[in-house]
């Protein structure tokens, strides 16, 4: 399962490791806007033909963001995310949908299956071992999608960084990363903190409206 | 016999729900979290700086190098140029995304020029704002603004 | 019919991700119906090089690392079965106080580490509410810890010759408090799911092992006491101060899940007792030995002590070549052995006992994996 891994290691004792054939995000600009521009001749499907159709009558802008909005609101107050503990931030996290900070006040209901969940919280260091699964899973989520990562050994490695054959320099790697929260590992209000986050970038998106820009 | 073991059954269940509904009826345990935070004790690891004194006017650091090479992250970076006293420090960058807030650099530092601060809430959308240069330092306080998500 | 149908094995596979298995381990179960035939764990999924990098790294950064990169769930005892090879190896000595505290810390530790167990076992089963209440005890004791070490989860707060700071005013009290605090929520908890009939029949006579199997497999900690073994290392190997303090440790011969329940909650109990014993004679004094350096040059040679992590006999084989940092550490883990026994604990039983079986013997793939 690692054949389609490539892991450079360089001479001061860090590596760096990257699907073969696969998005490579690691940092970069700062995304908080989606937009979707169909390429010719590709299928589009109904509902974003509908939406091409409105955004060019007068007043279908003004009722594509009005329907966005509403759609952003429901999407952001109810994310499910995926049971996906891997190592100690997997505590912290535990911790967050506990007693104390009970993140179920903010609709975050954690499911088991990818299918159906809308978030994946990779919190841990990821091993190259289990890159190929974390990749299977988030593709195995039903868009829209998003991911945390939480904690220094997701963002980078982390303390895990140097002198290291096994750990992933970040999970950003493998899967690209919506919002990261640092920490090692981040307490449970950092964690809720980092949805809140997310909460405002989904709000910030633009999937339906703004065609043809 | 059946009898015995149903009766110890519904015993068992009857104490269980006596023992939740007493824990119903008591004040709840949860923290209503960005409306209302806890007081993090004063030793908590936060985010690091090196806080301006107002004596010096600048921070208190000596360029020593003790905080780089204790360092188990190897997240520190430090240069400085002249030599001596004269040593004027040109870089200081500690990469908050590789620290993993163990405080051997606050424990290792002879002038107390590295401190933890009170602050958790770095969360970010862009790897690269995790590194936090000198300037960022001294203002010892997150890059972003806290979150509020969408409540108003 | 009397003739049989024809039947087929199933290989059914519990990847890496499942909301049960603690971690990212993969089982590969051969399943004759409901019945489980054999049972073959796949680890190496959180497998992180430690002992590799601790062998770049001195002895006071090996600390931070160690109590994250092996049990994360007993980071200080992490930390303690370092240093005590460390502190043997060098003949270096730790005041009285220092040895108190690291104790208290330990046993402190221990009582979050089994709270988290039976929260995460009770969900597993069904019982939401143990996890609930659970958590909510473990939010206390991470409060004691964040006031004296500033971290909730990984600690860094031992060093070589003792700890690094004295405790703030205030917390012995506070401890106290917690300690007594806790011995009535024990009895809740036992009220809550000792007599619970569900409870009963998913645990009692589940994944049995004997006596001679937990020898021949290894096994340790709870998991070996709760089939008959008494073997602690606390009381064959003690340190620090539990020869001072008076404790028992629960034995019980069954080696079921219900007997495992039962020597974790024991166990629970006793540590409470151990930290009120600790804070009662704890002197007054030095916690740290002066000019021990930061970055100590260890006399060559090499040496093995124990500890007792909640998981079991946690052990560190330290060879030093007279340098800053170590030139091979190797870490016994007890969650490993622990592991390999429940192969032999699943045989025969049915498939919802998988759950059961495996939560009840206490791993974390951190410590199975390092």
């Amino acid at each position: 399962m690692c054949q389609n891994l490539a892991v450079r290691m360089f001479q001061d004792g860090s590596s760096e490791t990257r699907m073969k054939d696969g998005p490579i995000r690691s940092g970069g600009p700062e995304v908080t806007s989606i937009a979707r521009i169909p390429v010719e001749g590709s299928q589009v499907a109904p509902i974003e033909q509908l939406a091409d159709v409105l955004y060019k009558l007068p007043g279908g802008a003004l009722l594509l963001t009005t329907v966005e909005n509403v759609l952003n609101w429901a999407r952001a107050s109810s994310l499910w995310p995926l049971t996906f503990g891997l190592a100690c931030c997997a505590m912290e996290m535990m911790q967050a949908f506990a007693t104390r900070f009970d993140l179920d006040r903010f609709g975050v209901i954690p499911r088991a299956t990818p299918r159906q969940a809308d978030l994946i919280i990779v919190s841990g260091r990821c091993t190259i071992k289990m890159a190929p699964v974390v990749r299977r899973l988030w593709e195995q989520m039903p868009e829209p999608k998003y991911v945390i990562s939480m904690g220094s050994c997701a963002t980078c490695g982390g303390p895990f960084y140097y002198d290291n054959y096994s750990i992933l320099k970040g999970i950003d790697t493998v899967i690209p990363v919506d919002v990261y929260v640092p920490g090692c590992p981040p307490r449970p209000e950092a964690l809720i903190e980092g949805v809140l986050k997310l909460q405002e970038k989904i709000r910030r998106e633009r999937r339906l409206s703004r065609r043809g820009t | 016999m059946v009898l015995e073991r149903a009766a110890a059954a519904f015993r068992g269940l009857v104490t269980g729900l006596r023992e939740t509904l007493r824990t119903a009826a008591r004040p709840k345990a949860t923290l209503l979290y960005p409306l209302e935070k806890s007081n993090v004790s004063p030793r908590w690891h936060g985010l690091l700086a090196l806080p301006v004194d107002s004596e010096i006017g600048n921070d208190k650091c000596i360029i020593c190098f003790q905080c780089e090479r204790i360092c188990p992250s190897r997240c520190i970076h430090i240069e400085a140029t002249g030599r001596g006293k004269e040593r004027v420090l040109t870089r200081f960058d500690i990469e908050m995304d590789k620290c993993q807030y163990c405080g051997l650099c606050v424990e290792v530092c002879p002038t107390e020029a590295i401190v933890f601060t009170p602050h958790y809430e770095a969360s970010t959308y862009n790897r690269a704002n995790l590194l936090y240069t000198l300037e960022d330092l001294h203002r010892a306080a997150p890059k972003e603004p806290v979150a509020r998500g969408i409540l108003r | 019919m009397a003739r049989a149908l024809r039947t087929e094995e199933l290989i059914l596979n519990m990847g890496p991700q499942h909301p049960s298995t603690h971690g990212v381990l993969r089982l590969v179960v051969t399943l004759d119906g409901e019945n489980i035939v054999e049972v073959q764990p796949d680890i190496g999924y959180l497998h992180s090089s430690v002992e590799k990098m601790m062998e770049h790294r001195n002895y006071t950064q090996c600390i931070a690392l160690a109590d994250r990169g092996m049990d994360y769930l007993a980071a200080l005892i992490n930390e303690m079965a370092l240093l005590r090879a460390v502190e043997t190896l060098g003949g270096i000595p730790v005041p009285e106080r220092a040895r108190y505290i690291r104790t208290i810390f330990m046993e402190l530790q221990r009582i979050a580490s089994h709270l988290l167990w039976l929260g995460t076992y009770g969900i597993d089963l069904g019982a939401t509410t143990a996890f609930l209440w659970c958590m909510r005890e473990r939010e206390l004791i991470m409060d004691l810890f964040e006031s004296a070490t500033g971290g909730r989860l990984h600690h860094v707060y031992f060093r070589i010759g003792g700890v690094n700071e004295d405790l703030p005013p205030g917390w012995t009290d506070r401890c106290r408090e917690f300690c007594h605090y806790f011995l009535n929520r024990l009895g809740e908890y036992h009220r809550l799911l000792t007599g619970n009939p569900i409870w009963q029949v998913r645990t009692q006579g589940i994944g049995v092992l004997t006596r001679e199997q937990a020898i021949a497999y290894g096994a340790c900690g709870p998991v070996a006491r709760a089939s008959g073994l008494p073997w602690d290392v606390r009381k064959s190997h003690p340190y620090e101060v539990y020869d001072r303090v008076e404790f028992q440790v629960p034995v019980y011969t069954e080696g079921d899940c219900f007997a495992r329940y039962l020597v974790r909650m024991d166990e629970m109990r006793e540590s409470a007792r151990i930290i009120l014993q600790c804070l009662d004679q704890m002197p007054p004094g030095e916690v740290r030995t002066p000019r021990v350096s930061l970055t100590p040059k260890l006399p060559p040679g090499e040496v093995y002590t124990r500890v007792e992590s909640p998981r079991g006999d946690l052990g560190i084989h330290l060879v030093s070549n007279g340098g800053e940092t170590p030139w091979r550490v190797k870490i016994r883990a007890p969650s490993f052995s622990n592991l390999f026994a429940l192969t032999q604990m699943m045989k025969g039983w049915k498939v919802a006992d998988i759950i059961a079986i495996l939560g009840s013997i206490d791993i974390v793939l951190a410590d199975v994996d390092r």
